[in-house]
């Protein structure tokens, strides 16, 4: 009996270390899988938190031009997507930079508490995520169409009149002189170089123009126009593109985004086409324009995530 | 008690041998399948995690590239090549196969890929199990895609 006890003893010394060896892989295996998975599954809903929270104070400062109303806007999106300024270790940072259109960058930082890894000494995981919205309204427009449009064309609240197919006439003044006239500009100034202008319509010529609000930028226009508007049909249906609008004085508002459908020459010269309440692709940037500085009632504005 | 051992008889010595034998026998084919078990646990959580990884990794990359399409081409900016960096030293073997441009229904955009469409991101890692049996199977492929909105 007792000569088997030594044996015994050993075999059940080597199970205990075994055994011990195996849970502690175990619990590490199955907690990487689970609490590296769970880890994965917070950051994407707080990526997704930090985006909206971002968007909606850069949406709310557009508004109010209020910076205190916009990071507690920002703090209430992100508290209503379950991260909550100083709930569980969580900090939701918001800073609100003005110097360019209005920048809203949105950090939150909340740990992970892992279940199996807490066993072998890893409690917390960091999770931290950033996003910077963008807002405001354009001054710089790149690949513009060369014409002009007035502020009338517009409501007060920034809607624009015609989002509907509508025909634009040309009445040869400098500036638009009612709300469906359009001017013809090559963006220089003195009187309008149609060579330049066409030069534009068919994408010889890019424009990549940035405008002060405010300043004067009706040519004259004179003579029969009937190769652009026949151009303008030929190269420009179908496109969207970024405008300038004036105030009756023919002094720049802001850009605008107008669909052209067709273009007929003739004896009654006109552009068919329609505004877009939306900004157009990346071809209106923000530049210098402050929000709350910048004309609001033209219907087009930028909102966006850029970092 | 060591002592008393030794000068055991014949016949208790062979049967205390036979008995130590069998202990070793049961005792290796516990191990071998418990082993088998516990590796095979741990190829499966590797498993797992990697395809979290690479899931995780194609989404972090399609939001970056989302706000940072590259001038040249898609996935060319310096946040994206970031980006893949990171999530390399999280997924080991890390590749991004491809960036699509897709139109708002899922066709491939042929020109410049505007603010509006889609981004759709693949890569792909390959998972080697450890456990001997897995290996025959070779390394294994492991691929998702993810798409995030142009900005």
């Amino acid at each position: 009996m007792t000569a088997v006890r030594p044996s015994r003893r050993l075999g059940e010394g080597q199970i205990l270390v075994v055994f011990v060896l195996a849970m502690v892989t175990i619990i590490g295996m199955v907690g990487l899988a689970l609490d590296g998975g769970a880890t994965y599954a917070q950051r994407r809903d707080q990526q997704t938190a930090a985006d909206l929270a971002a968007l909606a104070g850069a949406n709310d400062y557009l508004l109010s031009n209020n910076s205190t109303q916009a990071i507690d806007r920002a703090r209430t999106l992100a508290a209503a997507n379950d991260f909550t300024q100083g709930a569980s270790s969580t900090a939701v940072n918001v800073t609100i930079d003005t110097s360019n259109g209005v920048e809203v960058v949105v950090g939150i930082d909340s740990p992970h508490r892992n279940s199996f890894l807490g066993a072998l000494g890893m409690a917390t995981w960091p999770v931290t995520t950033t996003a910077t919205a963008l807002a405001g309204f354009p001054d710089t427009a790149f690949g513009a169409g060369p014409f002009i449009f007035p502020i009338s064309a517009f409501n007060d609240d920034g809607t624009p009149k015609y989002q509907t197919p509508t025909d634009f006439n040309e009445t040869n003044g400098d500036i638009p002189t009612s709300q469906t006239d359009i001017a013809w500009t090559n963006y220089g100034t003195g009187n309008l170089n149609t060579t330049d202008v066409d030069a534009i319509i068919k994408g010889e010529t890019t424009i990549n123009a940035t405008m002060t609000y405010g300043e004067y930028i009706g040519q004259q226009n004179s003579g029969n126009h009937n190769t652009l508007f026949q151009d303008v049909n030929d190269y420009l249906s179908g496109l969207d593109l970024p405008v300038a609008v004036v105030d009756a004085g023919g002094n720049f508002m802001g850009w605008a985004s107008f669909h052209v459908i067709s273009a007929t020459a003739g004896s009654d010269k006109h552009i068919n086409g329609y505004f877009l309440s939306s900004f157009t692709g990346d071809r209106l940037t923000i530049s210098t324009c402050a929000a709350g500085a910048c004309p609001r009632y033209l219907g087009t504005y930028v909102l966006k995530l850029i970092n | 008690m060591r002592r008393n051992v030794r000068p055991a008889p014949l016949e208790r010595s062979s049967r205390r041998h036979g008995e130590a034998g069998q202990n070793l026998v049961e005792f290796a084919l516990g191990i071998t399948v418990f082993l088998t078990l516990l590796i095979g646990l741990v190829d499966l959580a590797r498993a797992a995690f990697l395809f979290n990884g690479v899931s995780e990794a194609a989404r972090e990359i399609a939001r970056v590239t989302s706000v940072h399409p590259g001038s040249t081409s898609l996935g060319s900016s310096t946040e994206t090549a970031n980006a893949v960096a990171a999530e390399r030293a999280l997924v080991p073997g890390l590749s991004v196969t491809s960036y699509t441009c897709l139109d708002l229904d899922g066709s491939t955009v042929t020109g410049t890929c505007q603010p509006g469409d889609w981004v759709k991101v693949s890569v792909q890692t390959s998972f080697e199990p450890i456990l001997p049996l897995l290996t025959a199977f070779g390394p294994i492929s492991f691929s998702t895609a993810s798409s995030a909105k142009i900005q």
